[in-house]
């Protein structure tokens, strides 16, 4: 009998997040690190020992240590395994994760990605990010570059941002797996204050504690575990990094993100986002909701974010590899809540960087009976 | 395995002071050192044509050296600009306007502080940042030789 599947495609076998709120104030970072990836394995009922390689992904600054993994890689479950670090961010680990798998090389893998944002100022430590010479001496930080993103974006207004907003918020409020968001109207929205005009207070989701780990194994794998019932195939995955300078076209354009999605779309054999049954977007503020959906030209009806994307929970380093772990959940039919129906291709699109620099598309395919 | 609530504080505060000395190197030095004399200097990359400011010493799409100086116009166009109403440690108090400027003659956008704007009603100021608004460059009345010795006005 022919192997069911193909032996160096990545699938997802089983998927953990960590119990999301504002502050998680009763565990340390290496509590919540041990406790995703002890969950993650136990729940698809694979030991540590067992693991071919662990990758991790994590942001120095945010965590407040220098080469943070010497400390966290362990509770992820590395030790004497073969590890390595992804600094970008959560959905960037999945890049890596998927490379290490389709080499041909590694088999059994564990993915862990965490952020405990309440420890420091968060938007001091998003300030790190400006160079020294030209831009740190004016001061720019995550809202300060989204507004100017979102101001630069010509033909959407804020009553567009508050409605999405809105939208979201009220999605957000039915996902079980996030922070118990409450629906607010798009009003109270539109009247919330400014944080760096046009981007208002209530059009971006607010930062929570977080952390999330994946079980991939190779076709190989399964094929030699014919008991174990992946979740879904990594079909696609694309990425692309934009200039660092920021301006008019740069901020626009999202020339990033239509790079990165029409890679994994390629990767994955699609041709057009209506392929796509759901697309989770890692939009950390209203106005890059409706820039991606005008980007990619996605069809009005395209079931986004179901989840409620970030507004459900935000732990800002991983939350793209969050929006990954939901689109599985859709694809697998365990989405609870917030499943979309029959789910049979499903992306995750993450950003990161000042002002959506960096761009992750995954695209996630149901496993058939 | 079950821990009971300990009577320690819940967090142990720190604080880490490092003092980097940033290389300015030749082209971001040449940079400051025009800027003393009121001159804003952009670099272009003779293979693509294109001018950057800040200056580079490289092109990043032709990946060859920028291998020109070209002095900027004082004045130039709006890309993007923004009033940040938040108050953040560290960044100066609310509100103040920034924003990217392209100055004539040159291929991209620099941000800077936009100055002498009545901020009094944010939404009416805003309209008089609209990309495509012509602004001009002011220099301070010492110039030192850093990044904030100008500013744009309307």
């Amino acid at each position: 009998m022919a192997p069911k599947y193909q032996e160096n495609d990545a699938y997802i076998l089983g998927v953990t997040l960590h119990e999301a709120m504002p502050r998680v104030a009763d565990k340390r970072l290496e509590e919540m690190v041990y406790d995703t990836a002890k969950e993650a394995l136990d729940a698809v009922g694979i030991s540590r020992r067992a693991l071919d390689h662990v990758t991790i992904a994590a942001c120095d600054e945010l965590d407040g240590r220098s080469i943070s993994s010497m400390l966290l890689a362990a509770p992820a479950g590395a030790y004497l395994k073969d590890e390595i670090k992804a600094t970008d961010s959560g959905l960037t680990g999945l890049c890596l994760e998927a490379t290490r798998i389709r080499s041909g090389r590694f088999h059994l893998g564990l993915l862990v990605s965490w952020n405990k944002s309440s420890i420091a100022p968060f938007e001091d430590v998003m300030r790190m990010r400006c160079e020294p010479f030209y831009t740190r001496p004016i001061g720019l930080n995550m809202s300060i570059s989204d507004g100017l993103f979102a101001a630069a974006m010509q033909g959407v207004d804020e009553a567009d941002a508050s409605k999405v907003a809105a939208s979201y918020r009220q999605a957000a409020a039915k996902n079980p797996r996030g922070v118990a968001a409450v629906p607010v109207a798009a009003d109270a929205i539109a009247a919330s204050p400014y944080v760096s005009t046009p981007l208002r207070e209530g059009h971006r989701p607010p930062v929570t504690d977080g952390a999330v780990a994946m079980v991939v194994v190779s076709g190989a794998w399964l094929n030699d575990h014919p008991d174990a019932r992946p979740l879904a195939r990594l079909s696609g995955i694309g990425w692309s990094l934009e200039s660092y300078q920021l301006g008019g076209d740069r901020l626009a354009s999202m020339l990033g993100l239509k790079t990165a999605f029409g890679d994994a779309m390629k990767d994955a054999g699609l041709g057009n986002a209506d392929e796509l049954d759901v697309i989770e977007i890692e939009a950390q503020t209203a106005f890059h909701d409706i820039a991606t959906r005008q980007a990619l030209a996605l069809p009005a009806d395209q079931t986004v974010s179901p989840s409620g994307g970030p507004f459900a929970q935000n732990p800002y380093f991983c939350t793209g590899l969050v929006s990954a772990a939901e689109a599985v959940l859709q694809v697998a039919g365990k989405a609870g809540p917030v499943q979309a129906g029959r789910v049979k291709t499903a992306a995750a699109i993450g950003f990161h960087g000042f002002a959506h620099q960096g761009n992750v598309t995954a695209i996630f395919e149901e496993i058939p009976a | 395995m079950a821990t009971e609530k300990t009577q320690a504080s819940d967090v142990i505060s720190g604080e880490w002071n490092v003092r980097y000395n940033y290389s300015v190197g030749k082209v971001a030095g040449t940079f400051f050192d025009a800027l003393k004399e009121r001159k804003i200097l952009a670099t272009k990359s003779s293979k693509s044509g294109i001018s950057y400011l800040p200056p580079r010493a490289y092109c990043e799409r032709s990946f060859e050296p920028c291998d020109e100086w070209v002095e900027a116009g004082h004045e130039g166009v709006i890309e993007a600009a923004t009033i940040v109403s938040a108050a953040f440690e560290h960044l100066p108090p609310p509100p103040y306007a920034i924003a990217y400027v392209r100055l004539d003659g040159i291929d991209t956008a620099m941000i800077n502080f936009v100055r002498n704007l009545d901020m009094s009603d944010v939404g009416a100021a805003m309209e008089k940042l609209k990309p495509g608004t012509r602004v001009r460059v002011e220099f301070i009345d010492d110039p030192k030789g850093e990044v904030t010795d100008f500013h744009y006005v309307l």
